[in-house]
Order: structure tokens, then sequence, then C-alpha cells
């Protein structure tokens, strides 16, 4: 039966992040220094413990020495150990001696084909008492942040100045010292509510913190603060929300935590909730309140840590900190209704989109031309079209609001906002809004048409801009998330089945950059572009269980993303149907001969009154028929019927090839032949490239 | 306000006091405008090097770009911090600061005071540091950071930055909602003292300011500290590099400054910032060759 091991690593308050990672990290560290003094211990027995102030590791029992190790020594080779009888030869006796062993207790063993003679011990088994304090100062010295600092004098680097040491093996300190830190038993309490605490032994720990106000397990805080963040809410009839994930910090900013409510001014709610939001969240890290529509209230939840008998004061500060600021905002966005969307939208020319390519106001006219551009492609007309255009022109205008320069978060929403109230169409508010959606991966998307034609243009002018300045995503490196745009607009195009050719959009916002000197050449940068989008339409099918190379295999044949959908489908479907084998049949043979076509044949059509076989005519006659009518199934998007087609020339092919002897003596006459497969070929290809299936 | 409230001057004093008992230097705000306490040479060349260093001064805050015309009773181009450099950092500073609280007449029990993340950073001295934003009942009260680089130097040893708001920390004590209703003395508030400089200040940089002019400016004060530092004058030079980043503050306040500019202008300031500590840091170290060692740090 081992005792129990306690560490606690007081410090000065340290940040949420390197809360997490500790946690995330030290467990495994611990086990492994464990390992690595051969003290066994069991891994579900560690835990790692954490408040602003402390970092705490348990381990329960923890044997009292080291389990032994066989040491092995190698001594000289069997040959050479024993003579001919059997005997130790003095180079083993010699071995023996120097071990302080008779020549009887060395062993042999084989390693690798060869025998020598060994001398095995068992390793002492030191007591753990005895090597603690080395793991201790192993622990504390070389503990992992994403951050670290100095203080004073020190050598030490830690996420915060590091203050106290509590460190017990059992009832017993384990002593060690580092950074002038002394270990002892004595911990500390909450900063106002507690005070020193002696913790006597490990299995104690939690409960003497919690006698001096600091509850140090994390779990138990976070579920604590959760169950009355709900109890408070739900006594409301509303909910909390924490949009900005700040349960994550808020849990690490507290050790003695009391949910409370507040409330700021109801006449403020006439401000966006976004903004209302913000304030709540950012700086103060408060968690909302909403009804069961959602609809924001103006009271609120905030997680205190001071003492609960002046929990009426500390709200009443806490209420003038946020009115404060919501007023502050409030003045700002007074400020921006005052000077207007339109105001707002030519003063664009004052803010730079990207220094090689100009201005915010040039990035406006970008949009509103690739507006026009794919509101025609879709045959979009009427109010759509009108609000799309209205949406396109103030796109950016709030770049220029002091809302938005304030808080970069809220570009869209403030515009939304401002067009609502200065009485444009809602459509037109709800596309300024939608124009940065999806904004995460699998994120929300755009519910109008104008929202998704506005965002498709602003993501494709970003990509486009991006490529054309040399400043392509590469590796890890993604700065303006354009890998996250370009997923974007295809499942934009999905969800509002939004057919446009995807090349024809990336050309056409080329052209408004084609005059712009000192840019990546024109050619290489809508190809490209192109292909890096149309990468994404793979990540998209693969994830929808279309497998790679079929997605693959239909890429090639078209630029519009719903189109390759089907196509992928189409395939996917057929290549498990018995019909398949014909579809390979058809292309495969054609397709490794017509490789022999020498290249300034390719452009050359069949010629007829070449065929020197019956089949040769057959095919070129079955071929043509299948030809129109595949043209027409692809036409119509029938691509399962338009491969059902193409293996309607199976029996002519397998003629042809019984028939036809296709590498003839006549030059003219074999060139015409491989002219056929390759025409041939290029018929299957229409639908899909299956040189791009793995077998 | 009750009679035992105090008055936004007596929370100056009250903190000049306080650290003058601690064995802090008491400085003055230097004679050239600063955005921050930082920038004064009080700060910036005094954290560099290895001598002990302890300093208290109250700092206006110089920021353009900040002021509302008197209008926003939470926003000012001109401010007051009061700023506090300890060097080596001691290890017992988070209760020293939360002491001050006290002294200033917090009380610290009554609320809930925490210590919140906040990573410190001004690229225009290259100089960063680790520490905190320090909240009373969620207000941002002090900025309290261990600085680890100045000038692009690390420091050794760390030195500790207190930085205190004073108009929030007033605002706070009196229980006033408009920094211009504070009670400067009793009779005369801080909307007396300094509204109509807000006002002023507001329309010369958002509207009056001659940007051309400031541009010349900013060119001529940066071949000035270059031609200081070819002299050594590490003093001169700085006043020059201070001279820069109020002449760029002005320059963005009146919107003259492209995004692309913006980063540009920075990294000349820095440049000059970083040299002028180069400059410095090798005449500590010629003194050190010299034999005239400084005085050892305590063991903190």
């Amino acid at each position: 039966m081992g005792r129990d091991f306690l560490l606690e690593i007081g410090t000065e308050e340290l940040p949420s992040s390197a809360c997490h990672v500790v946690l995330e990290q030290l467990p495994r560290r611990v086990l492994s220094l464990f390992e690595a003094d051969d003290i066994v211990v069991d891994p579900g027995n560690i835990r790692v413990l954490v408040s602003p102030r402390r970092i705490a590791i348990m381990v329960a029992d923890v044997p009292e020495a080291q389990t032994p190790r066989e040491v092995v020594q190698r001594g000289p080779a069997v040959e050479a150990a024993f003579d001919a009888s059997g005997e130790p030869t003095p180079a083993a006796i010699g071995f023996a001696k120097a071990k302080g062993v008779t020549p009887t207790e060395l062993v042999v063993r084989s390693v690798e084909g060869r025998s020598f003679v060994y001398y095995v011990s068992m390793s002492e088994a030191r007591p753990t008492a005895e090597l603690l304090p080395g793991l201790c100062l192993k622990l504390v010295r070389d503990m992992y942040f994403p951050k670290n600092m100095r203080w004073g004098f020190r050598d030490l680097r830690f996420s915060r100045p590091m203050r106290w040491l509590v460190a017990l093996y059992g009832a017993e300190v384990v002593p060690f010292a580092i950074a002038g830190v002394e270990s002892g038993r004595m911990s500390r309490g909450h900063r106002w509510l507690g005070g020193p605490v002696e913790i006597t032994e490990p299995g104690s720990y939690v409960e003497a913190l919690r006698s001096v106000f600091v509850m140090v397990d994390h779990v138990e805080r976070r579920a604590y603060i959760q169950r009355s963040l709900d109890e408070l809410a739900g006594s409301r009839r509303l909910r909390a929300v924490d949009p900005q994930g700040k349960m994550d910090e808020v849990v690490f900013l507290v050790e003695w935590p009391t949910v409370l409510e507040g409330s700021f001014g109801e006449q403020h709610l006439r401000l966006p909730a976004e903004v209302l939001i913000m304030a709540m969240q950012s700086h103060q890290r408060y968690f909302p309140l909403v009804d069961d529509e959602e609809a924001l209230s103006h009271v609120f939840l905030y997680v205190m840590n001071g003492d609960p008998a002046h929990a009426a004061s500390i709200t009443a500060g806490n209420e003038r900190v946020l009115e404060g600021r919501i007023e502050d905002a409030e003045f700002s966005f007074d400020k921006d209704v005052a000077t207007g969307l339109e105001q707002m939208a030519r003063s664009l020319d004052r803010v730079v989109f990207h220094e090689k390519i100009g201005t915010m106001h040039d990035k406006t006219e970008r949009l509103v031309f690739l507006a026009h551009h794919l509101a025609d492609a879709l045959g979009l007309e009427g109010d759509v079209r009108l609000h799309l255009l209205e949406a396109a022109r103030l796109a950016k205008a709030d770049q220029v609001s002091i809302m938005v320069r304030e808080f970069a978060d809220l570009e869209g929403t403030m515009g939304a906002t401002y067009a609502l109230m200065e009485g444009f169409h809602g459509e037109v508010a709800q596309a300024l809004k939608e124009q940065f959606l999806p904004d995460a991966a699998e994120g929300e998307l755009p519910e109008s048409i104008p929202g998704a034609v506005l965002a498709t243009v602003e993501k494709a002018d970003n990509i486009v801009a991006a490529f054309a300045c040399g400043e392509p995503p590469s590796g890890s490196k993604d700065p303006y998330g354009l890998r996250r745009a370009a997923m974007g607009m295809v499942t934009i195009a999905h969800r509002h089945e939004l057919r446009y050719d995807v090349r024809g959009l990336i050309e056409t916002a080329h052209q408004r950059l084609e005059h712009i000197p000192g840019l990546v050449p024109a050619g290489e940068v809508t190809e490209a572009a192109v292909t890096f989008i149309k990468e994404r339409v793979i990540k998209w099918l693969t994830d929808a269980g279309v497998s790679r190379d079929t997605v693959e295999a239909v890429l090639p044949t078209s630029d519009v993303f719903l189109d390759i959908a089907e196509r992928a489908r189409a395939l996917q479907e057929f290549r498990v149907s018995e019909a398949f084998e014909d579809l390979v049949t058809v292309y495969t043979r054609p397709t490794n001969l017509a490789k022999k076509l020498p290249p300034e044949h390719a452009g050359i059509s069949v010629d007829p009154d070449l065929f020197a076989d019956e089949a040769e005519a057959a095919l070129w006659q079955a071929a043509q028929a299948v030809t129109g009518k595949v043209g027409g199934l692809v036409e119509s998007g029938q691509y399962g019927e338009a491969l059902s087609a193409l293996t309607s020339l199976r029996p002519a092919v397998d003629a042809y090839f019984d028939g036809v002897l296709v590498m003839a003596e006549d030059e003219a006459v074999r060139n015409n032949r491989l002219r056929q497969l390759a025409a041939l070929r290029n018929l299957v290809r229409v639908v899909a490239d299956l040189d791009r299936l793995q077998a | 306000m009750r009679s035992d409230t105090p008055t936004f001057q007596d929370v100056v004093l009250s903190l000049q006091q306080f650290w003058a008992d601690r064995g802090c230097l008491v400085w003055h705000p230097w004679h050239t405008e600063v955005g921050a306490g930082t920038f004064n040479p009080a700060t910036f060349i005094r954290a560099l090097g290895p001598d002990p260093w302890n300093v208290a001064y109250l700092e206006p805050s110089i920021r353009p770009t900040d002021g509302r015309y008197g209008e926003n009773p939470y926003r000012l181009g001109h401010y007051y911090q009061y700023q506090v450099i300890l060097k080596p950092s001691p290890h017992d500073i988070q209760d020293q600061y939360l002491e001050s609280l006290a002294h200033i007449g917090i009380d610290l029990a009554k609320h809930d005071v925490r210590f919140v993340e906040d990573d410190w950073e001004s690229p225009t001295l290259g100089a960063w540091g680790l520490g905190w934003e320090v909240w009373i009942d969620g207000m941002e009260a002090t900025q309290f950071t261990y600085f680890q680089q100045v000038g692009g130097f690390d420091l050794d040893p760390v030195c500790v930055e207190l930085t205190y708001g004073m108009e929030r920390l007033a605002m706070f004590l009196q229980g006033v909602n408009s920094v211009f209703d504070l009670v400067w003395v009793p009779g005369l508030t801080y909307g007396d003292v300094h509204r109509a400089g807000e006002a002023e200040w507001s329309t010369y940089h958002f509207d009056v300011s001659d940007a051309g002019a400031l541009q010349r400016h900013f060119a001529d004060y940066e071949r000035e500290c270059e031609s200081c530092l070819a002299h050594g004058l590490v003093m001169p030079a700085y006043d020059f590099v201070l001279k820069c980043s109020h002449v760029f503050n002005m320059l963005d306040a009146r919107g003259a400054i492209s995004v692309t500019e913006r980063t540009g202008y920075i990294a000349r300031v820095r440049n000059i910032a970083r040299r002028v500590a180069e400059v410095h840091m090798a005449k500590l170290a010629e003194r050190e060759q010299a034999g005239d060692s400084p005085a050892g740090g305590e063991e903190v």
C-alpha cells in the first residue's frame, strides 16, 4: 500500500489558456516522470486540478519504493568465456571478478545469433521519498505553457510568477526548492475570503481548500457555475447564452464562484443585439439571457469571485461598467446613424483593401460588377436582382463606421442595422449581414438569394485578389481563410441550387484586376484559383460519401458545382452496376491504343473513306448515334442514362477488336483507326474520365 | 458627494504618498507629449540595464484618436495614468498593489478584485510584457505588467509596471457616471478643468491640423533623432522618438494615414526607439567595463 502524493504550485493568476494546456498535457507528463523513475503508478490515479492561483497534481497510492529493474552487463563471447571442457576461461573469471561474483553466477544469452556471457542483477529499489524531490523539481522546471515569462532576477520561465509550493508524500513534506521558493505544507486560500491553510495530507487537500473558499476542482467549478446559470435563467423563463465561449475563461477566473444577476437600462435594447452581446461578452465575460424567441433580455448573469455578502454593491459596480460600455457604443452608434450608409459608402476610397490592388471603393465596384455577372448567369430578375445590386453597392460601407472600427466582428451586422434604419428593403439588409457567411467550417449559410449571391461574389473576389497578389494559401498558412471561403462558395451553391460556371465567375473577377501592374500573370491566376476552388468540391463530395476517385473522374468534365455533384453521384451508382464492366471495355482498349496516335493527328477528324473493314464502319455508325444521344442526355443532366448509352457500344467495340488490326501497315489507315479510337475515348470523357478511377 | 469620498486630487496625492513611502522616487510628467506613462524615459530608458529603479509618477497621456470633442463621458484624448515601475519586480508586488488600492479608499473585502489575463505590447517601443488588467467589480482599474522586453532587449532583471487609470478609479470611488462630473477639488470638477480643452483638441486633431506639416515634422524629428544618435546623445535622441510617435498619432487622428502607411510609420518609430535602446545599452556596458558597476539588486 503506497502513500498519496500532492504537489501544489501556487502562482499569481494564470491565464485561462495556460490552464487549458496544463490540463491537457500535465497528466501524461506526470505519468512519464514517475515511469522514468521506475515508480509504478496507476494512470487512473493521477489527477490535475487547476484554479487561477494554483496547479495541483495528485497521485493516489504511490508505492514506497522503485520497482527493481533488471540490469544486464555484457561480458566476453561464449566461445572466449569457456574452454573445450566447458570450464570458465581467465576472461570469464576476470569478468566475474570485476562484477564481484563467481563465474557460476554469470548467464549465457543470445542476441542476434551471437552468444555472450552476461552478469544480470536487479537494480536497487530506492525509496520513493528520496526520488520525489528531484521529480517535483523537474515537474516545475519543465512545465510547458504556450507563453512564458521571467520575473525579478529569476531564471525560471513560467506562465506567471510562482509564489508558493506545497509538496507532500503522505503526511510528509517533499523537500525541494526552486526560484527562491521552498516547498512546505502551507497553501493559500481565496484572496479575500480565506487565509493560509495547512495541508496535513494529500487526501484532505480538496476539502482543506474548500474551508478557505477555494473550489479547486475545475470540473466541479464549471458544473456549479453552469447549474447556477441554468437555475437563475430558468427562474425568469430565460436561457443563458455564451456565443463567444466565455465559460472556458470564466472557470479559470474564479476560485469561489457566485453567479449573480444584473441588468442594463431597457432603453438600450434599441441597439442591435449583437452590439449588446459584444459589450457583455467581449470584455466583461457576462452571460446574456434570451427568451424562447431568442430575443435578448436587459437582464444578464455574471460570475463573481467576491464575498456573496456584498453581492448587491458588486453587482451595482458591474452594472455601472456595462452601462458605460453600452453608452459608449451607443454614442458611436448614433454618430454612425447621423453619418448614414450612403455617406459611408462615399468615403470608402480612404480605406485600403489591399495595398497592391486598391481601396474598399475599388472592391465595391468589383462586387457590383460580379453581382451583375452572376445575376445574369443565374437569370435573376426583378426585386431579387435589384436588392442584390443595392446590397453589393453598400456591402463595404460599414467598414468606415465607428462601430466596425471599434468592433471588427460587427462588420455586416452594422451595415444591415443601418440599412434597415434608413428604410432599405429587408432583403438588402439581410444580404449585407449574410455576405460573410459561412464564417466558420460548417457554419450558418445565407438564407436569402441576394445574400447567397453577394456572399459568393465577395468570396470569389477575395480568392482572386489573393492569388493575383501572389498570396495564395499554402500548407498550414491561410491567413485570409480562403479554403473556408471556397468551401463556402460550394456549400452556398448547393444550398440555394445556384448553377453557375465557376471558371466564368473567376475569369470575370480577374478582368477587373488585369489593368493593375505588378500582379501575378493572368493565366496563372485564374487557372490556379479555379483549381483551388474545385479542390474544395472534392472535399465536399467525399465528406458526403462519394469516393474520391469518382469525384476526380468527373471533376474535369464540368465547372458547375452542382453539375459535378450530379455526375459524381451518377458515376458512383453506375460503378456498382453490372453494366459498368461494359463501360470499362468500351473505354479501356480504345484509350490505350489512342495513346499511339501521333500528336499532330489529334485535331483531324475521322475519314470514313479510309475504313478498310466492315467492323470499322459499324463502330463508326454506332458511335455517331450514341454521340448524339449522349450529348442530349448530358445536356439534360441525365448522367446515369448517358453512361448506360455508352455501354450500348460494347458489341460494336468487341466486334471491332475481333476483326480489325488497328496497327495496320498503311500509315493513313492506321492513323485513321487511332483517330477513331481517340474519338471514342473523348466521347466517354464527356461524362467521366475513367482513367482517374482506381481499379 | 460624501465628505469622506476622495477628490480626484486626493486620489493622486494618496498614490504619490503610498509609493513614496515604499521607496519610490516620485518623478514627474515628461515635457513632451506621450501616449502612455511607458513612454516617459523614467520607464523606457530606466527599465533597461541592471540598476535597481523604483519610480512613481502621474503622466498625462495624449491619445488624439480617443478624443470625442468632450461629448462622450467615457472617452478622452487627454487623460491621466499613474505609473509605477519597480525593478526588480518584488516577490510581494501583487500584495503591495492591493494595499495601494486599500490606501486610496477601496475596501477590498467588499469588492470583487480580479487579475484578468492581458498581455501588453507596444509595437512602437519594441516592448512587451505579460500580466493582467486588474478588475474591480468588472471595471478595468489597472494594467499590471511584468516587462519582458524593451527596445528589443530582454530585461534582466525584470521590472513590473503598474498603470492606474486615474479617471476610472476616481469615478469608481466617487460613484459618478461621467468623467466630467468628477470632483477634482471641492468646487471644481474635471469638466471645469478639461472639458473645453477636450473639445478644442478634438477639433484640432480631427478637423484642423495640417497633415502636410505634420508629415514634414515627422521626417525632421526622425532625422534629428539620427543625428543625436550619431553623437551618442541618448536622452535628446529619445525625445525625438517621442515627438515622432506623437506626430504619428496626430496624423492617424486626422485620417491621413492609410493602413499600409500605418505599418510603415510604426516600423520607423520602432526602429529609432530600438536604436536609442542600443546606444543606451552600449553606454551601460562601457560603464561596466570601466569598473563603475551598478549597485546590486536585492534578492526577490
